[in-house]
């Protein structure tokens, strides 16, 4: 992936199915697993500032991703969040942003 | 936490899974389980919302919707217009829900019951932040053009009303 792509994604801006598809196949995107099979959590971190938002990706072992893009001027201070991604099966998931 | 712009929430769904929902409910602390403005682009379920929190996607029931939706109504904004955006997007969700599901007129209940938030929001809003003086932050001032934008979008539910109504008079003549 260009160096391009990963500035717009790590900044939020620009956002599309296009890059959304992308990210899906971003080994470079926070992310990491902590469960085992299709059980378990997955989470990812990162710090997002005020001035340029930022953009976190989780993706669980049935294929699904989920992404959390925070524009510029969301947030009032430089701030460390995490997406939590649980699968509950079948279709059902469940997921949380914390600081 | 409250966010000052409204923020994305994607889930991108594999290529090939079946049933796709408009499924994205966020939890809150004062107005329950309630469905985010969201949307399809082919297997990617779009969403904005302006608050972090904990989501949840399952199947959708009518007859919960229906509870869910009726509760909603008897809610009041706490005075946030995170809140009455969220009270918003809840209720045209149910409607655009009920519509599709022949419930027209819980469809159109809940579009009144958006022009009707939408007034006593902003309302409830001016009465109780006026600033003193020059004292106005920008939180505030986004706030207020939060409000002001909310109370343009209110102005778009009547007119659908009156194409539900028009429909509903063809329909019984």
């Amino acid at each position: 992936m260009n160096k391009g792509i990963m500035n717009r994604i790590a900044t939020g801006s620009g956002f599309s199915a296009v890059l959304i598809a992308m990210i899906v196949a971003c080994s470079g995107c926070s992310k990491s697993g902590s469960g085992s099979g299709d059980s378990g959590s997955y989470s990812g971190k990162m710090e997002v500032s005020s001035a340029t938002g930022g953009a976190i990706s989780v993706a669980i072992p049935d294929g699904t991703t989920v992404i959390l893009e925070i524009p510029e001027g969301a947030l009032e201070t430089t701030t460390d969040l995490a997406l939590t991604v649980t699968p509950s099966g079948g279709q059902r998931i469940r997921f949380f942003s914390q600081i | 936490m409250d966010l000052q712009e409204s923020a994305s929430v994607s889930v991108v769904f594999p290529s090939g899974a079946k049933n796709i929902e408009r499924c994205l409910t966020l939890k809150t602390g004062a107005l329950g389980n309630i469905p985010a403005k969201q949307g399809f682009l082919d297997s990617t379920l779009k969403s904005s919302v302006y608050r972090l929190g904990e989501w949840e996607c399952s199947k959708p029931d009518l007859s919960d919707m229906l509870t869910a939706a009726y509760t909603l109504m008897d809610k009041t904004p706490e005075g946030e217009w995170q809140d009455a955006y969220a009270l918003f997007d809840a209720l045209l969700y149910y409607s655009a829900r009920f519509g599709e599901n022949n419930k027209l007129a819980e469809s159109q209940e809940c579009f009144m019951a958006v022009a009707d938030l939408c007034k006593v929001s902003a309302n409830d809003f001016l009465k109780s932040s006026t600033p003193d003086g020059d004292s106005k932050d920008d939180i505030h001032v986004n706030a207020l053009k939060k409000f002001r934008n909310l109370m343009v979008l209110c102005e778009n539910p009547g007119d659908i009303v009156k194409s539900f109504d028009s429909q509903l008079l063809i329909s019984d003549n």
